[in-house]
């Protein structure tokens, strides 16, 4: 109730006052935000859950509560992180899909148990998990099929990584031109979507993408 | 490497697997994390205090003192701790800012030894998080205009080659400055008065004479009063003609205010003298006379106050329009009730509404001269509630006045200057965020290199090779090679662009001096702007200020000549077809790497030379040494090019 009496006078106040200055504001808002907390499961039941030692949990969490002390990640914040990876390009639309893809209780913010999760699939998991993983980032309404629109959004947003500097000189259909190569190589029935049977079965004909697969395996 | 979240990059390197099944190519191989080092506590050691982190968080910032290898000079054997001589209480914040990703500026902290800290460790004041960075630059500003303040009183001494205009512009604008600027300004202040005192007196009866009753003493010492009235403007003339001739832009002189107020008040003068004793318009010249009062306002020049107060004015426009809003408002209010209200009674003043005008303002105002009173009851309530009211509306809005003054006054000063240092700041921010891209672009040759080394098997070759980047830069890096390898294209920064950009609109030409023609013809492509930028080359310094304003003195373009196709050299799709020419350019390439900045003028006129002689020489003339070169790295001939980053 209190808090509700003070947003009240709040909102009248910055009636009257034409001239309400916009940090205000925004603290007002971003405190109301930070007093969310979230404490993670013990680590034994991560380490249970999950393939990682005891070790590489303390080094993730750390790095993890340095860039949100209040224990999770919402899709700015995501963002932001993300983004400074990739000065160049916009990533902003890769990293929603990824977050759509990590958040998997889909309540809007990421979790350090989400957050481990996704990594421990990624970075231990067999080559049919991460397979299964990475159909799942590609099928952005997770109807166990990818069209070609879903693909050509990804698509867009790998591009839009790379920025307007590079060589080549980007053209605009190229990530559609992308698309269709990759429904080539994946769409074995020619039905125009690629399932899940599909894709797991071409990637785990195509050497390059196997041998792709190798990199996670020393990441962390 | 992007600072501050490195923690987070396995989880960017992870997410990358979006990437794997779309890639046409296999991604490049990963680099090895040889250390295996445990994250281990350090230990700093600052003048005796001891300090402990984890190594990471010192790794966060890799372009800083503690962040790269520079510590290693601080390493003692024998206690094992890194052992700075430097001040604990300043290094608390330095270490805070490895720890939460903000700089702070400690209040207590004297401000240049705060600096002196900062740069010691390599970290840029414009981190300092926004909580910090206004405190931080007024100390800073203080600090630096009281050494200025020292500073200037030399500076008052006549400077050398002046001409003759800019130091009359000079005396006027400062009398103190000389002693004939001095005596102009006094002369010309008594002047004003004695003009202003002559148009005064003119108006007093002067005592009768004879034959007549009394008159102003204007008409009866018209000679007198004429003569002193000439005087004056004669001076104020010569003045207004020797200002308009030492001012530096005659144009904004005359339209600036005291000027304006010059003119007005000699003009009446020039006027009456042209206009005779025309009988119709002599009263509008006695009007005309009303604007030698304008003389007084001359005074502004020789008064500061007077200054300030017409700047309030002009500030508090708003204000004042208020106030003047408000209390027109409660006139008219005030004034129908009245009328009303008297309406009754006889002989009554207050015949109409706008006759009643008069006595609300003179009430409100509190002045009461008594010549309109109201003379019913209801008459007199009304008066009574006017007059209270009218101290409530007058003393509100003049405090507001005074206060929006002083806040308009400070605000604008502070908003300048936060205008101007946040431009500063966010360049300085994004040259060190380009900086990152030089790097990435960098260690790819590099990485190349060693890729090629190891294929040919030349292993202390590539001991000597290997630049010591950090593991953290190099999975970063990574990273984005296989976001290059998913797309099929590759990162390069601005300048490289826009050379493409000139290169494939040229893809018609198939002599081998395209890009010499295209300096001469290219005109509105999108890399004209570039060729602006060359032509006003001096031939000293070709390559630092070719690269613009981002990129300062940070990448340096060597060439070489005899290179495989174009395509080819940049990406490493066909490694096999890189080899010859790499190996043939490998020992050269590694001697620049290592040289700094102010060599690379002796190094390009050598490749000059070099890549000169097939080429026409003529249509460029001298003055571009290094411009054409440049240029002709992209020609369809196919350079080799290979950037190095002068980090």
């Amino acid at each position: 109730m209190k808090a509700k009496n003070r947003d009240q006078s709040l909102s009248d106040s910055r009636e009257l006052d034409g001239s309400y200055d916009q940090l205000t504001d925004s603290v007002e808002d971003d405190f109301e935000l930070s007093t969310v907390c979230h404490r993670p499961e013990s680590m034994d039941k991560l380490q249970e859950q999950t393939k990682f030692t005891k070790k590489e949990l303390q080094v993730l969490y750390r790095g993890f509560k340095n860039e949100c002390p209040c224990g999770v990640v919402n899709e700015e914040n995501f963002k932001t992180i993300y983004s400074q990876f990739f000065p160049q390009g916009d990533s902003s639309m890769y990293a929603h899909f990824l977050f759509e893809a990590f958040d998997t209780n889909n309540n809007g913010s990421v979790s350090f148990e989400d957050f481990v999760f996704g990594l421990s699939i990624i970075l231990r998991g067999t080559i049919n998990d991460r397979l299964n993983w990475a159909f799942n980032l590609y099928d952005l309404n997770k109807d166990g099929c990818i069209t070609k629109e879903e693909m050509l959004d990804i698509m867009k947003s790998i591009y839009d990584m790379m920025g307007k500097y590079t060589y080549p000189t980007m053209q605009d259909d190229i990530p559609r031109e992308h698309v269709e190569s990759f429904f080539q190589k994946m769409d074995r029935n020619k039905d125009g979507v690629v399932t899940i049977e599909e894709f797991i079965e071409s990637c785990k004909k195509d050497e390059s993408i196997m041998q792709s697969m190798q990199l996670f395996d020393n990441v962390i | 490497m992007a600072t501050g979240v490195s923690a987070w990059l396995p989880f960017a390197r992870a997410a990358a697997i979006g990437w794997m099944p779309v890639a046409n190519c296999p991604m490049p191989v990963a680099p090895m994390d040889n250390s295996k080092r445990k994250d281990e506590l350090i230990i700093l050691n600052v003048s005796g205090h001891r300090f402990q982190t984890w190594r990471t968080t010192l790794d966060r910032y890799p372009d800083t003192l503690l962040g790269s290898s520079e510590k290693d000079f601080f390493y003692n054997e024998e206690i094992k701790e890194y052992f700075f001589d430097r001040d604990p209480d300043a290094f608390r914040s330095i270490l805070n800012f490895y720890r939460t990703g903000k700089l702070h500026y400690p209040r207590q902290q004297c401000i240049t030894a705060y600096d002196e800290e900062l740069i010691f460790f390599g970290i840029i004041p414009e981190i300092i998080g926004d909580c910090c960075y206004e405190e931080y630059k007024d100390r800073k500003r203080e600090n630096l205009e009281r050494l200025q303040d020292d500073q200037e009183e030399n500076k008052d001494m006549k400077l050398p080659n002046m001409t003759f205009r800019e130091t009359m512009w000079r005396a006027f604008e400062n009398p103190h400055t000389s002693t004939m600027a001095l005596v102009f300004y006094y002369v010309t202040g008594f002047f004003i008065a004695i003009s202003v005192l002559t148009n005064v007196v003119e108006t007093v009866p002067c005592g009768s004479t004879a034959n007549q009753k009394d008159m102003p003493c204007g008409e009866r010492y018209t000679v007198a009063f004429f003569c002193m009235d000439t005087a004056c403007v004669m001076i104020f003339t010569v003045e207004y003609l020797l200002r308009l001739f030492a001012a530096p832009s005659r144009y904004r002189f005359m339209r600036s205010v005291m000027s304006i107020i010059d003119v007005v008040a000699i003009l009446p003068y020039y006027i009456g003298l042209v206009m005779s004793n025309n009988e119709d318009v002599s009263g509008a010249f006695v009007t005309l006379r009303v604007f030698r009062v304008f003389r007084i306002f001359k005074f502004s020049r020789h008064s500061q106050g007077l200054r300030i107060l017409g700047y309030t004015l002009k500030s508090c426009a708003s204000e004042l329009g208020f106030l003047l809003f408000s209390l027109t408002m409660a006139i008219i209010i005030f004034a129908t009730v009245m009328f009303y209200a008297e309406k009754g009674s006889s002989s009554s003043k207050f015949t109409s509404i706008p006759a009643s005008f008069w006595y609300t303002i003179v009430t409100m105002t509190t002045l009461g001269y008594g010549d309109m009173v109201p003379k019913t009851i209801a008459g007199k309530i009304f008066g009574s509630i006017c007059s209270l009211s009218g101290v409530l509306v007058i003393a509100l809005p003049v405090p507001v006045i005074v206060s929006n003054f002083s806040r308009i006054y400070h605000q604008n000063q502070r908003a300048d200057k936060r205008r101007a240092q946040k431009k500063a700041r966010l360049a300085r921010i994004r040259i060190s965020k380009s900086g990152s891209v030089n790097a990435f672009l960098h260690s790819k040759r590099n990485g190349l290199l060693n890729e090629l080394l190891e294929l040919t098997d030349t292993e202390e070759d590539e001991q000597k090779l290997t630049k010591s980047t950090s593991l953290l830069e190099s999975q970063h890096h990574h990273l984005l090679n296989c976001l290059e390898k998913t797309t099929a294209h590759a990162f390069v920064d601005e300048q490289m662009y826009e050379q493409n950009c000139l290169e494939t609109t040229l893809q018609t030409y198939p002599s081998r001096s395209p890009s010499i023609s295209s300096h001469d013809s290219s005109a509105g492509t999108c890399c004209c702007r570039r060729v602006k930028r060359n032509t006003p080359l001096p031939s000293s310094h070709p390559i630092p200020t070719y690269q613009g304003p981002l990129q300062e003195l940070s990448a340096i373009h060597i060439q070489f000549g005899d290179p495989p196709s174009h395509t080819a050299s940049r990406s490493n799709l066909n490694r096999k077809t890189d080899e010859s020419g790499r190996l043939n350019s490998k020992g050269s390439r590694i001697t620049t790497a290592i040289i700094s900045l102010p060599c690379p003028p002796a190094l390009t006129p050598a490749s000059d030379s070099l890549r000169r002689a097939p080429q026409k020489r003529s249509p460029l003339g001298s003055g571009h040494p290094a411009a054409p070169s440049i240029q002709t790295t992209t020609s369809s001939a196919g350079t080799n090019i290979i950037k190095v980053s002068a980090l």
